[in-house]
């Protein structure tokens, strides 16, 4: 196993800015085309790639509530652990 | 149908692109965010650290993709908005000669009219006819005029034409969506392997992006072609190394990896940790919305309608609150075994599995099949009955490398004593959960083909798994156990047919008699395991060894362990717990 190092407060931060990051991902919104060319084939284009456009986003905010979630799950263990050597050390 | 230059707000257009433009800063924005976090990480080293590495590389690149095709977008939309503006200014012009033509060609030919009827006349002159003359001529350059605005306005119109074409093509262009326009149906007319290896190929925020019927096509490849495509992308892989390309497939299509028969645990673990928070977050949502319509709802008809709505949304956010937390809910004697996410399905109800222990890397592995009532809200308690075989086995050297998994696969009926649901006395559920459980036992079969699998499973999932092990010997099952079992179908007529190696069976004295009943109660009768003529063999129940009776149909009702409340069959101290861990170990 690698050696390992961490502290609260690195993962506090860096849960921290993921959490900034998933938001803006989340609350990044996209124009719809809403008739502003008046042409039919213009405005479908224009839907393909807003949805895909729409799911790249997706897959960004995805990515970062993932890691979010990974470095609050990391932080919990360590408390989860901490608390369960207390335990054990104190004989319970 | 003919394009129109007239149609279309060029200035609406702009603000498109605008809009666009913010977009990008947004993305730029979170991006910078994704960027202190790695920096803020600096201080964190370990492999927990590269898992995290690994996948935080991944979003800065894409970022900077999204970016650039969104700047492709932006030059299609500022490109067209000034074409279409030329083409209605252009337009505008030829309409307003056109109605100038037209008025005086009205007034020409009034004219003209009068004129000729004036030259027609007894007291006519010379200047009148020369005044028809003049007027006739004024009334040919009028209509070559006219003539000559419609060839200027079919020119325009299929000028707008042609913008509206290029634009369509650059807003669907590889350079703005990342992949060719179409590629999905190129992919359809791919071999497996070509399509496989197209896909691997994609950027993860592309691949994303993808339609449906690319996510269908791979879940339905053959446990072998998935298995051989994975380990060509990088090798099999662990959490904390592996491939960009396989990153790439468990972040951008997490319902299809993690539940792909071929793929490692590990990646199945990281994709459906992905689908549940996201399914859960949704799921949030819903009751928020759902709090939302109760409260406007008007009229009886309408707040009970809400209030159903409501009632299903919370059931739905509590089951997947608890699956959620089963993978770091807190499990006694199981300290440094990791935990897996198996699988996960977002359907209605959700279904999904956790193991505790690496299905990867563990020599013994055993699925805990569940009975009535049992939906993902159980998955922390159920969990907590693996915990105590794992931690049992963990008593044994046999027992050092073992997982066991909580499989919340299938759809189990519900609790007859407290819906009235008389499911649990049918064959349906256990039949449609029989062929889920039997498709996760084979997918784990292709990846670990000489590992030891266990299956034990209470009251009805003993009847669900029993159909599964009797349709699928291939799966090679070591020890099939049975606690409280709700029958097993008649159409296994004993413990051979069930084609496991071995075959245990519990079967307590039982406050208000609940697996007796299910069996008893069933159509077609169901068997009880524990009947000497089925030839399993029977695990005492009623107190062994000093060892405390078990005493409620439960498998866990006793976490502390207190010797004088009541007893499941995995509670700690029961002897079918020990006999559980023996039998699986065998």
């Amino acid at each position: 196993m690698a050696d390992l190092t961490v502290s609260w407060s690195t993962l506090e931060a860096v849960h921290g800015a993921l959490d900034k990051a998933t938001s803006t991902f989340t609350g990044a919104s996209l124009p719809a085309e809403g008739g502003a060319s008046g042409a039919e084939d213009v405005a479908q284009a224009f839907a393909t790639f807003r949805t895909a456009q729409q799911r790249s986003d997706e897959w960004l905010a995805d990515t970062s509530r993932t890691l979010r979630e990974y470095a609050k799950d990391t932080k919990s263990l360590f408390a989860d652990a901490d608390d369960d050597l207390a335990g054990k050390a104190g004989g319970k | 149908m003919a394009a129109d230059p007239l149609a279309g707000d060029p200035g609406a257009i702009t603000r498109l692109s605008s809009a666009l433009a913010d977009h990008q800063d947004d993305i730029r924005t979170g991006a910078h965010h994704v960027a202190s976090a790695l920096h803020d990480a600096d201080g964190w080293e370990g492999a927990s650290k590269d898992r995290f590495t690994t996948t935080v590389g991944t979003i800065a690149p894409a970022a900077q993709r999204i970016i650039s095709r969104l700047d492709a977008a932006i030059d299609v939309l500022d490109t067209y908005a000034e074409a279409v503006r030329q083409i209605q200014d252009e337009a505008d012009r030829i309409q307003a000669a056109q109605l100038t033509n037209a008025v005086d060609s009205i007034a020409n030919a009034v004219s003209l009219g009068s004129a000729q009827s004036t030259a027609a006349g007894s007291d006519a002159t010379e200047a009148d006819d020369r005044r028809v003359d003049r007027l006739q001529t004024d009334a040919d350059d009028l209509a070559a005029a006219a003539k000559r605005l419609d060839a200027e306005w079919d020119a325009l119109v299929e000028r707008r034409a042609a913008a509206d074409r290029t634009a369509a093509a650059g807003l669907t262009d590889s350079e703005v969506l990342g992949v060719a326009v179409g590629y999905a149906g190129a992919l359809a007319a791919m071999s497996d392997a070509d399509f496989l290896r197209a896909v691997a190929g994609m950027p993860p925020e592309v691949l994303a992006a993808q339609d449906e019927a690319v996510a269908d096509r791979i879940a339905g490849m053959p446990s072998e072609v998935v298995q051989a495509w994975w380990d060509g992308l990088g090798g099999r892989g662990t959490a904390g190394e592996h491939s960009a390309a396989q990153d790439a497939l468990i972040t951008a299509l997490p319902a299809v990896i993690g539940n792909l028969n071929g793929v490692p645990y590990w990646a199945r673990d990281q994709a459906n940790r992905l689908s549940a928070q996201r399914a859960y977050v949704q799921a949030k949502e819903a009751v928020k919305a759902a709090k939302k319509d109760l409260k406007t709802a008007i009229g009886r008809t309408a707040q009970l309608a809400a209030q159903q709505k409501l009632n299903a949304a919370e059931r739905r956010y509590d089951q997947l609150k608890n699956f959620v937390a089963g993978v770091r809910t807190g499990l006694n004697g199981v300290d440094g075994m990791p935990r897996q996410m198996v699988s996960f399905s977002d359907a209605q109800p959700p279904l999904g599995a956790i193991s505790i222990g690496d299905l990867d890397t563990a020599d013994n592995v055993s699925y805990l099949v569940p009975g009535m009532g049992t939906t993902l809200q159980d998955t922390t308690v159920l969990m907590r009955a693996s915990a105590n075989v794992a931690a049992t086995q963990r008593l044994s050297e046999a027992g050092q490398n073992t997982a066991m998994v909580s499989w919340i696969g299938y759809e189990a009926p519900g609790n007859v004593l407290t819906t009235g649901d008389p499911g649990v006395f049918g064959e349906s559920h256990a039949r449609a959960g029989a062929e889920r459980l039997a498709d996760d036992l084979g997918g784990f079969r292709a990846i670990r083909p000489d590992t030891t699998l266990n299956v034990v499973a209470h009251s009805y999932g003993s009847t669900t798994a029993a159909i599964t092990l009797h349709d699928h010997p291939e799966l090679g099952v070591h020890s099939f156990v049975t606690h409280g079992s709700a029958g097993i179908p008649n159409s296994i007529p004993d413990a051979a047919a069930t084609n496991a190696d071995h075959v245990y069976s519990a079967q307590a004295e039982e406050r208000w008699n609940v697996a007796h009943i299910g069996r008893s109660l069933s159509y077609p009768q169901r068997l009880d395991p524990t009947d000497s003529d089925f030839g399993s063999t029977v695990i005492d129940a009623s107190g062994a060894d000093r060892s405390p009776a078990v005493d409620v149909h439960d498998l866990i009702v006793n976490p502390d362990g207190d010797p004088d409340a009541d007893h499941g069959y995995l509670d700690l101290d029961t002897n079918t717990l020990l006999e559980t861990a023996k039998a699986t170990l065998r």
